[in-house]
């Protein structure tokens, strides 16, 4: 229902505002006032545009750069709306108009705020507006012009059949949606065909997932056994360990006392060396020979070195004799050759000084010369004589010094590695005393570790000792490297097959995620096509739902239609007990929902477009249109469009008063250019009037009706 | 008519089934509405392929808010087979 209409720029309203309300509501004016434009500006606000408009610029007001609608309505939830629609032209364009609407949600009281449903400011679109409009009212474009908007003079026309009464009442609807369901259905059938194969494949990999899964864990239990064996082996290996540990202190005792003996024995061999060498060095010689060779030495020397100064003496002695004796050869040599020089004739005289030369003296001279000179010689050779004996001799004493050194330097030698065996002597033996002991205390330190009582007595003690600890821990640890071998072998062997099994687990695990990955991609699958199985389901049930609609409505429409018709045709004429005085059927055709008729007077069927006057064929259009939206559902307004055209006043205000009291919809909004009834109640009656090139809208002064224009009714 | 929803729901595949009566009645007053339009219409006053398209789309999204509303996707996730039948 609607309560207010703002009219603003539309056609020749520059912005006017009508208020309606439930029941009837009268809107009179002179023809062309603009009566009619009320009820397009209601679709307009409602559609978009307007039936018969080529576009919206034809509706635009004169010298209007926008024009827009505002109405107030109660939708069938019961809540108030408000619906805007302008449209308006842009800056600079002569043409083009660019449309906005908005809906708006107004709250219950007046300090409740209105919230935005749909806006074309928020992108909404005009299909979403459509269809929350269609919600709303109930009422469809196509309903609105065949059974809302009853126009002037075309009321009747839909007595000569309206195809789209198909579309109206559903069956087209009811049609289209069985053939699209079922082509959807069919669409979901093929996808979904498939689904038993996927669902036999998800199973037969569900249970290879369900064997691998129960050997895994079998073979995660035997890696468990495994794990105990490994323990207890490990226990094992480890007890061993721990003898081997308890073992170590006579372990440890046997090697030190091995260690001793082997010193001990070094110790024995040092000193059995030091014996030899002791033997062999005083084989060369005792300490008294060497200490009497040094001493023979020594004094020998001393008659060498004695010697050596006679010798020295003598041979100096030699010598100044040899060169005084020289030196006397050399002067008797001289003296010789000088005289033999001389003139040996007699009466010869010196050259020099000139004196007689006495040549017999100067022979004996000569003779005696000679013989000193022989002598001379002779004594040179006796000195020559002597001195090589003295060479000889020093020679002698050379070598005889030489042999002493020898001997000194042996004794010393001897005498010094005497004193070096002597210390060494007493280092060894004290190493073999102390190496000895150690052997012996290491001994006893072996027997208190095997926890064998008793003393050691000696080295030889010892060592039997040693030899007995020793083989029995040699023994001791052969059992013990042969058990430990053999618990670290099984261990080893049982660490291979928990490896083995983990691999073998590994394997499993990976194989069981192939397999869930799989089944995941499966059941994946599986949904869809089950979502798809249940689509095709759903929608075969509604293509089927939609499939007894279509048959229901075609076997009742033109039937219901019929009755409908027939039963407001009896009211709208107010024949005498509310039954149809003039027909006795009224016939709708199934196919194209023309309209025949029965008249009581003729008995037959004729077509109700071709049947009597005006005024019979308006009574029964507008019946129709009522029955139609009658059919289609409680309208919550209907707008009647002058619907007593052509009838005289007495029956123009007959049935303005029978229309008020048809209960077709909650509003009737009619138009008619003179207001001739009184009593029926009315919501508002306003008055349309012309002023200049605008519109507006008055309140209404009932006319007083006339009582001279009751006198015919041309449909009776 | 006023009566179409009445007679979805008398209709004995819905019958006790509003939630299909619901997506029905959405799906006729969805073609309805594309009817009211002749521009969702051929010629021959059948519905264009855009406006089949579009009332594809609407049943596409009715029927999957059902099946997505109705709270059984723990029973599509189970790997049991489901005995679904298909076809007409």
């Amino acid at each position: 229902m609607i309560s207010r209409v703002r009219i603003k720029g539309f056609r020749r309203f520059a912005d006017e505002t009508l208020d309606l309300g439930p029941g009837l509501n009268f809107v009179e004016g002179d023809n062309n006032a603009g009566k009619t434009s009320i009820l397009y500006a209601i679709e307009y606000a409602l559609f978009g545009r307007v039936e018969g408009f080529k576009n919206q610029a034809a509706l635009l007001g004169p010298d209007a750069k926008g024009m827009g609608v505002e109405l107030e309505l109660t939708g069938r939830d019961g809540q108030r709306y408000r619906l805007q629609r302008a449209h308006i032209k842009p800056p600079r364009s002569k043409t083009k108009l660019e449309g906005y609407f908005t809906l708006k949600l107004l709250g219950k009281t007046a300090d409740e705020p209105e919230r935005y449903v749909l806006s074309s400011d928020f992108q909404d679109r005009e299909e979403a507006l459509a269809l929350k409009l269609q919600e709303l009212t109930g009422i469809t474009r196509r309903l609105f012009g065949i059974a809302v908007h009853m126009r002037q003079g075309e009321i009747a026309r839909i007595l000569e059949g309206a195809p789209e009464l198909d579309i109206v009442l559903g069956v087209t609807a009811a049609v289209i949606a069985d053939e699209e369901l079922r082509a959807l259905a069919l669409e979901s059938e093929k996808k979904a065909a498939t689904l038993p194969v996927i669902q036999e494949s998800a199973r037969r990999v569900g249970l290879e997932r369900d064997q691998m899964t129960t050997r895994k864990d079998d073979a995660e239990a035997g890696i468990a056994d495994l794990r105990g064996e490994f323990a207890g082996l490990e226990g094992k290996v480890a007890e061993l360990r721990a003898a081997d540990l308890a073992r170590a202190p006579l372990v440890t005792a046997v090697a030190t006392l091995g260690r001793a003996e082997d010193a001990a024995r070094d110790a024995a061999r040092r000193l059995d060396d030091h014996h030899e060498r002791v033997t062999e060095v005083r084989a060369r010689g005792t300490r008294d020979d060497s200490n009497a060779k040094l001493a023979h030495a020594e004094l020998r020397q001393q008659v060498i070195d004695d010697e050596r100064v006679r010798l020295r003496k003598e041979t100096t002695t030699s010598d100044d004799e040899r060169r005084n004796l020289d030196r006397t050869r050399g002067d008797l040599s001289g003296r010789i050759a000088r005289r033999e020089q001389l003139p040996q004739r007699e009466g010869a005289a010196c050259e020099t000084c000139g004196a007689p030369i006495d040549a017999a003296h100067h022979a004996r001279e000569v003779a005696a010369w000679r013989s000193e000179l022989t002598t001379v010689d002779e004594r040179l050779a006796a000195i020559a004589a002597a001195l090589t004996l003295t060479q000889a001799a020093t020679r002698q004493l050379d070598r005889e010094e030489r042999e002493l050194a020898v001997t000194r330097s042996e004794s010393t030698r001897q005498l010094s590695e005497l004193a070096d065996l002597d210390a060494a002597g007493d280092k060894v033996a004290s190493t073999f005393a102390t190496t000895t002991a150690a052997l012996i205390a290491a001994a006893l330190h072996g027997r208190i570790a095997a926890s064998e009582p008793g003393e050691i007595g000696d080295a030889e003690d010892a060592k039997a000792v040693r030899a007995r600890l020793a083989t029995q821990v040699a023994d001791q640890q052969r059992i013990a490297v042969e058990q430990r071998a053999r618990a670290e072998a099984e261990r080893n062997a049982i660490a291979g097959r928990v490896l083995q099994a983990e691999s073998d687990v590994a394997n499993l695990g990976a194989r069981i995620a192939d397999l869930e990955r799989e089944l995941a991609t499966a059941n994946t699958s599986i949904v869809e096509l089950q979502t798809h199985a249940r689509r095709a389901a759903r929608l075969r049930t509604l293509a089927t739902a939609f499939k007894d609609l279509q048959l229901s409505l075609r076997a009742d429409a033109s039937a219901s239609l019929a009755t409908s018709a027939h039963e407001l045709h009896g009211a709208l004429a107010n024949t005498a007990g509310g039954t149809d005085a003039e027909f006795d059927r009224v016939i709708v055709d199934p196919a194209k929902y023309s309209v025949q008729v029965v008249p009581k007077h003729l008995g037959e069927e004729v077509p109700a477009a071709l049947y009597e006057g005006g005024g019979h064929r308006l009574l029964l259009g507008l019946a129709m249109k009522l029955a139609v939206s009658r059919l289609v559902g409680r309208m919550p307004f209907v707008m009647l469009d002058e619907p007593t055209y052509g009838l005289d006043a007495r029956h123009r205000a007959q049935l303005l008063e029978r229309i008020a009291g048809l209960d077709v919809a909650d509003q009737i909004v009619l138009i008619t250019h003179d207001i001739d009834m009184q009593s029926a109640p009315t919501s508002q009656r306003v008055r349309v009037v012309r002023d200049g090139n605008h519109t507006r809208i008055q309140p209404s002064i009932p006319d007083i009706p006339t009582s001279t224009e009751d006198a015919s009714h041309d449909a009776a | 008519m006023s009566d179409v929803r009445e007679r979805l729901a008398r209709s004995p595949t819905l019958e006790g089934q509003p939630g299909l009566v619901d997506d029905a009645a959405r799906i006729f007053d969805f073609v309805q509405f594309l009817l009211d339009d002749d521009d969702h219409l051929t010629p021959t006053g059948n519905l264009n392929a855009a406006a089949k398209s579009k009332l594809r789309a609407r049943i596409a999204e009715l029927i999957s808010e059902q099946v997505a509303g109705r709270g059984e996707l723990s029973d599509l996730l189970d790997p049991r087979p489901v005995q679904v039948e298909v076809g007409p």
